[in-house]
């Protein structure tokens, strides 16, 4: 994908007075500041003070040391306030003001700055463009763009030649899947789990803003990617393994869905969208309106969509298979003066029948609450250079049923409706701090939260003579989780880096409801329903990058993941895979993760071509997995070990200006080796080649995507079938008729191929041709 | 202070003290057990005063009972020698059933005599019941006997068979008497019938479970099989993993030869 950067620097003065630089690194720097040294007891203090005003904060001085300017767009020149100043060798990032204006002490290295924002070109610019005075920097808007997403598989990935910025021609979630390394689970034409490198579920951290909601369903219908829009995301931000401890630490990685907030001192703004999808006959229809001076900002974005049933490609309808969903977010944000923000987030989401063809079952309702609230200080001390605080909750109700299903034909607890219900409460408080001193910074991060748990199913014999039955899934959990890391990294040289972390997890976790632990315990009577558990976690990585031409890094982790509350305390959990119904185990110990990974990257002059490649080995003891434990039932255990061994590739070639062409290409190779078979939903080996072209106001857009046959399969643990190779190819299209109107076509699967993705459970298959158009009106 | 703010003043003192009076246990007595029990009959003999109690109704199945024995208008006998025969008049025949004699002393609990019968067949125009009690004051060496008619409302907790070993035999299920879902302690009782007024309790057999539930398609699992404890009772544990209609096969083996397989069915709330 092309960069096309368009930078220029206009010699008049700009005031760059106000400084949001969360980060600096001269330690000189110190000696302009009045903050006393934050410490662990002001660090605890300001959780009680919330609701108070910014800590003291002082300007960076302009000058020689100073890269100080002022982003605007470059169609409207309006300053535009949140776009990211990045220094990728210590991946610090800093984002403009409200009046664009930015100031970064200048890097003690050869580094390159790398400016980007949503909706908006990347724009890669040398320290030595600052010559000590503000520059004006114009960032080129991207068509249509609404999200972008960054992959961490690699300490130096800003320096990376891949483009994750999404083309703006896609959904999200299709965009995502299109990444090497992460794959999409499909239940249903809604709500897709991401997996990384193989790995989901419990192990891959999804997190919305950095905060964790647990999803309700048992049967994992409701993965955390279904309460958020795609529309209001910003960024997500992937961590492929244990790269990062920032988000969690999970042997797959996290996924933080990253949403995008309203900007300072914009006026009353505002978007219309409205779009239609031939196949399904979806309809999409979003509101975004907010208002903002220079210290408060309002937003809220509402979002409706209306999916009938699909067509599979080759001409199958499939019932069942539509939804309605409805999602609000408000946003309402306020700026100090002295650096301080505050931030209050709400998000809704309300889904209604939405229809799960691979599964028994039907979503009747999933309602979801988030709510945060953030208060950031940057700067706040003469180490300190951002301290965030964000207290949250999360609530999600999940109800599901078989009602609209014929019961009495299927194979599973034939002759019964089963409908269930499940919700989780999660409460925390989530901290973040970063600490630079000289060439080390350090991360620290700490999330505290409190999980509650409960799921329930009711089954009704067709037969009225029958008793109906009710069990309890999940008897009131209750994890006091918490987790604390810290990330260093150390600039040794210009092109040597090194990264250490450390981090610890904790856990208090009981049953309090007293039958489900009677249950729990006929089941596993040598273990304990209630019990603590902890679990600590390194890394270490050394990086080399010359300059932006090539770079490599090698990374060593170990980690231990607890056991998630599904695996530790699950009753009754029905697996589609195998048609096994699970039951949890309380005595699960950690699952041992022990990875490496290796990348490197090369850039061609003027980033003509570019191409990197990452191998990793992640072998994990302990590893958890399902055991059959009869005709019908099946419970969590601890396998001796298991491997996940693979590598991504990707690279690009920009011919000329306008056209560029990119590819990709990943795989993973995965094995149960106490039982010697692969590993359950391994997706198979997928190759993409994109090629996209820009004429003036319309961008034209192809992807081929093209996925081997799978026939490494889990028989033992779980009984999967192979799936077949299959290739599908999309074409899109945006036209900007005016700055403020944009409208948006394309052909999903243009040759209608039949195909089912492996990851895909019961064979469910994906849509087939589908037409689409859309129009977005900005005011 | 104006008089409807002193009035207010007042009620909300009383209210107070009610409440506090209230949650204070005046009565230190504790209440008398037998009151819980059911009063089948009480009958008086040649200046001997009988009462039988049960814990429940009767019905098909285990049955407690006991027994208060007064020598004039108040002095409780100590101890007696108390012999139940349960008979079941049919009409052409009767037939009686298993049953374990109360002891001699007067139990802690209850301070009265305890027995049990096993009722295996309801009243009804099949016929009726009663119970035959002979009493001895070993003091006086007084004898009596009287009889009490019962009422057996219906259950399915008994079964009656003939085994592949051409013997018949009772098994009954004593507990649990109210299956909750979880685990729940498991007694049943094995008895021969020797002859029709003859049943002798079995111990030396084996009774293997499988809780079992009929429209779902599945058991549930680590379930003790009932062992013999002497006196035809045979305990363990079954295990229920949610409400609805269960049904318990029961196997009865020789060795390892299947004697019969038989079962109870139950609905769990």
């Amino acid at each position: 994908m092309p960069l096309n950067i368009h930078a220029t620097q206009q010699p008049q003065s700009h005031e760059t007075l106000y400084v949001s630089t969360p980060y600096h690194f001269n330690p000189d720097i110190r000696e302009n500041r009045e903050n006393p040294v934050m410490t662990l007891t002001s660090l605890l203090s300001l959780l009680m003070l919330l609701w108070t005003g910014p800590l003291p904060n002082g300007p960076l001085p302009n000058g020689p040391d100073t890269l100080s300017g002022t982003i605007y767009d470059a169609e409207t020149l309006r300053p535009l306030h949140g776009a990211h100043i990045m220094v990728p060798n210590l991946q610090y990032t800093t984002s403009s003001g409200a009046d664009g204006s930015f100031a970064l002490v200048r890097p003690d290295c050869p580094c390159r700055i790398l400016i980007t924002m949503t909706g908006y070109k990347t724009l890669e610019m040398d320290p030595a463009q600052f010559t000590g005075t503000p520059v004006a920097v114009y960032l080129e808007p991207r068509a249509g763009l609404l999200s972008e997403v960054v992959i961490r598989s690699a300490p130096v990935p800003d320096a990376s030649p891949r483009s994750y910025t999404n083309s703006s021609l896609e959904s999200t979630e299709q965009f995502m899947q299109r990444l090497n390394g992460l794959s999409m689970i499909k239940r249903a034409n809604y709500a897709w789990e991401p997996s990384l490198r193989g790995m989901s579920d419990s192990r891959v951290n999804v997190l919305i803003d950095g905060v964790t909601m647990v999803s309700a369903c048992v049967d994992r219908m409701d993965p955390v990617t279904s309460y958020v829009e795609t529309e209001n995301l910003e960024k997500v931000d992937v961590s492929m393994g244990n790269i990062s401890f920032e988000n969690g630490n999970r042997p797959g990685g996290s996924v933080n869905l990253i949403t995008a907030r309203p900007g300072f001192d914009a006026g009353f703004y505002g978007e219309v969208d409205a779009g239609y999808q031939h196949n399904g006959n979806v309809q999409k229809y979003r509101v975004m309106s907010g208002y903002s001076n220079q210290r408060n900002a309002l937003q809220a974005a509402f979002t409706l969509r209306d999916a009938g049933n699909f067509t599979a490609g080759g001409g199958e309808r499939l019932g069942l298979s539509g939804y309605t969903k409805m999602n609000l977010k408000v946003d309402a944000g306020r700026d100090f003066a002295g650096g301080s923000r505050r931030w209050f987030t709400w998000i809704g989401d309300l889904a209604l029948d939405a229809g799960y063809p691979a599964l028994i079952m039907d979503t009747d309702k999933a309602r979801s609450h988030l709510i945060s609230y953030e208060h950031e200080w940057r700067n706040p001390g003469s180490l300190i250079s951002l301290l965030r605080v964000k207290p949250y909750h999360t609530r999600i109700d999940h109800w599901m049923s078989d009602y609209n299903r014929d019961v009495t034909t299927r194979d599973v607890m034939p002759g019964m409706y089963m409908p269930m219900s499940g919700k989780t409460r999660t409460t925390g408080i989530r901290l973040e701090s970063t600490l630079i001193s000289g060439r080390h910074l350090v991360r620290a991060t700490m999330n505290l939260h409190r999980l509650n748990a409960f799921a329930d199913m009711l089954m009704e014999p067709v037969d009225e003579q029958v008793s109906p039955m009710y069990l309890i899934n999940i008897g009131d959990a209750v994890l006091n989780n918490a987790y604390v890391s810290a990330d260093h990294s150390w600039l040794m040289s210009p092109a040597w880096s090194l990264n250490t972390g450390l981090a610890l997890d904790l856990s208090g976790r009981s049953l309090n409801d007293p039958v489900a632990a009677d249950l729990l315990s006929i089941e596993f009577p040598d273990a304990s329903t209630g019990r603590f558990i902890a679990a600590a976690n390194w890394k270490a990585g050394l990086q080399y990058q010359s300059d932006e031409a090539w770079g490599i890094s090698l990374n060593l982790s170990g980690g231990s993941r607890l056991p998630s509350h599904i695996e530790s305390y699950g009753y009754y959990i029905y697996n589609p895979l195998d048609d096994l119904f699970y039951f949890g185990n309380p005595g699960l110990k950690n699952e041992q993760s022990t990875q490496v990974n290796l990348s490197g990257f090369l850039n061609g002059d003027d980033r003509l071509y570019g191409i990197e490649a990452s191998l990793f080995v992640n072998h994990i003891r302990n590893y958890i997995g399902g055991r059959a434990t009869g005709d019908l039932f099946a419970a969590y255990t601890n396998y001796d070990a298991a491997l996940y061994a693979g590598g991504e590739a990707a690279g690009y070639l920009n011919p000329w200006p306008s056209f560029g062409l990119t590819f990709g290409l990943a795989g993973v190779y995965a094995q149960n080796l106490h039982l010697d078979e692969p590993l359950p939903m391994i997706p198979p080996l997928e190759a993409h080649f994109g090629l996209e072209w820009r004429v003036g106001s319309l961008t034209l857009a192809a992807q081929v995507r093209h996925a081997a046959v799978q026939r490494r399969i889990a028989s033992a643990t779980t009984l999967e079938t192979p799936s077949e190779a299959f290739t599908v190819i999309d074409v899109r299209g945006t036209w900007n008729l005016r700055p403020d109107i944009q409208l948006r076509a394309g052909i999903e699967n243009i040759a209608d191929t039949r195909y089912t993705e492996h990851t895909s459970p019961g064979n469910f298959p994906s849509p087939g041709r589908n037409a689409q158009a859309q129009i977005l009106i900005r005011f | 202070m104006n008089t409807l703010q002193s009035h207010i003043i007042l009620i909300i003192i009383f209210a107070f003290s009610g409440l506090l009076i209230s949650g204070c246990d005046l009565n230190t007595n504790n209440p008398d057990p037998v009151d819980d029990l059911f009063e089948l009959a009480t009958s008086t003999i040649d200046n001997y005063t009988v009462t039988v109690y049960t814990t429940d109704p009767v019905s098909v199945g285990y049955n407690l009972l006991y027994f208060d024995v007064k020598r004039g208008a108040n002095d409780r006998l100590s101890s007696a020698e108390i012999t139940v025969t349960p008979l079941m008049d049919m009409g052409a025949h009767s037939h009686s059933s298993p049953v374990w004699q109360p002891g001699s002393e007067r139990d802690a609990f209850y301070q009265l005599f305890g027995g049990a019968f096993i009722a295996t067949m309801p009243s009804g125009d099949m016929g009726t019941w009663q119970l035959i009690i002979d009493v001895t004051d070993p003091q006086t060496g007084t004898s009596f006997s009287l009889p009490v008619d019962v009422t057996v409302a219906q259950s399915t907790r008994v079964k009656v068979f003939t085994a592949s070993n051409e013997q018949r035999y009772i098994l009954t299920w004593i507990q649990p008497a109210e299956p909750k879902v979880g685990s729940n302690n498991l007694t049943v009782t094995l008895h021969r019938r020797e002859s029709m007024m003859s049943f002798p309790a079995v111990d030396d057999l084996t009774i293997e479970i499988r809780p079992w539930m009929e429209s779902m398609g599945h058991g549930s699992s680590n379930n003790e099989h009932p062992a013999s404890t002497g006196s035809g009772f045979y305990q363990g544990r079954v295990n229920f993993n949610m409400s609805g209609d269960w049904r318990v096969y029961v196997t009865l083996k020789e060795g390892t030869e299947n004697l019969h397989e038989t079962w109870f069915d139950l609905m769990l709330n």
